[in-house]
């Protein structure tokens, strides 16, 4: 691989991961933070997949696809999560949340 | 032509990420969001990391975005009105990422790679299979294990939802 195609990517997932922080820190609805996490994550995978290119082993796409299964594990643990908070209180906005339970 | 793809890919994952970046409705940065992850599962076929790209495709584009357009509907307040979400900080929060987009191009910019050639595999797959079962055995039976906990945990908070 060249070395501008090398930094081409890098340059990409570092995009990537600073629009996921900026999505982290502004906004104010759960599922927005959400897909803010996605896109940290989805950087982190590019510079793993882009390094293990000159691995024999593949190590690094191994550990992408472990990083993705847990992703996935996340997610759905926190949708749970937020479907049991707006049940109980009527909130999505992380904001108006002020207390865990409602008894 | 390789480089108008991989142009045209990274063109992709920067619209649907501006997009995200940008819009105050969440369905809309859902569906942005599988724009962006289709982007990155091209960028994984121009590594040459094929397994990687439909694992990216089918779990992602396929599986997260789905269940995040889900959340959004059982969770939104307001019915036949378009589902919003405000901004806080938003000067803060552009300033850090920015500071930090800066740092990041300063640092590989600057950085000194050693040009190299790429490592031949003949079959990716196969290679991937044997070393998931061999060198990652302890945290392959791990994460299957985790993959059953939170998904049976999930289906039960979310039931416990439901049922009161």
């Amino acid at each position: 691989m060249s070395e501008e195609l090398l930094r081409y990517y890098l340059y990409l997932a570092a995009f990537l991961f600073s629009a996921g922080i900026y999505v982290v820190l502004s906004k104010r609805n759960l599922i927005f933070i959400l897909i803010g996490v996605e896109l940290l994550l989805n950087s982190a995978n590019i510079i793993l997949a882009t390094f293990s290119q000159f691995d024999p082993k593949l190590n690094g796409q191994v550990f992408a696809i472990f990083s993705i299964v847990l992703t996935v594990c996340e997610v759905s643990i926190a949708l749970a999560i937020l479907l049991n908070i707006y049940r109980n209180q009527k909130v999505s906005n992380l904001d108006e949340l002020q207390e865990v339970s409602n008894e | 032509m390789i480089l108008a793809i991989q142009l045209m890919i990274g063109l992709m994952i920067l619209i649907g990420v501006g997009i995200i970046v940008i819009t105050k409705n969440i369905v809309h940065a859902a569906y942005a969001l599988a724009l962006a992850l289709l982007g990155v599962a091209g960028v994984y076929v121009l590594l040459g990391a094929e397994l990687l790209a439909v694992v990216q495709i089918m779990l992602y584009a396929g599986g997260v975005v789905i269940l995040l357009s889900f959340g959004v509907m059982m969770t939104s307040r307001l019915r036949g009105e378009r589902v919003l979400s405000e901004s806080k900080n938003q000067f803060l929060a552009a300033s850090t990422s920015v500071l930090l987009l800066v740092l990041l191009v300063i640092g590989i910019s600057s950085a000194d790679f050693v040009p190299k050639e790429s490592a031949v595999v003949d079959s990716q797959i196969e290679a991937i299979g044997i070393s998931f079962l061999t060198d990652h055995i302890v945290a392959f039976e791990l994460i299957a294990f985790i993959l059953l906990v939170a998904l049976v945990g999930a289906a039960y908070l979310a039931k416990m939802a439901a049922n009161e």
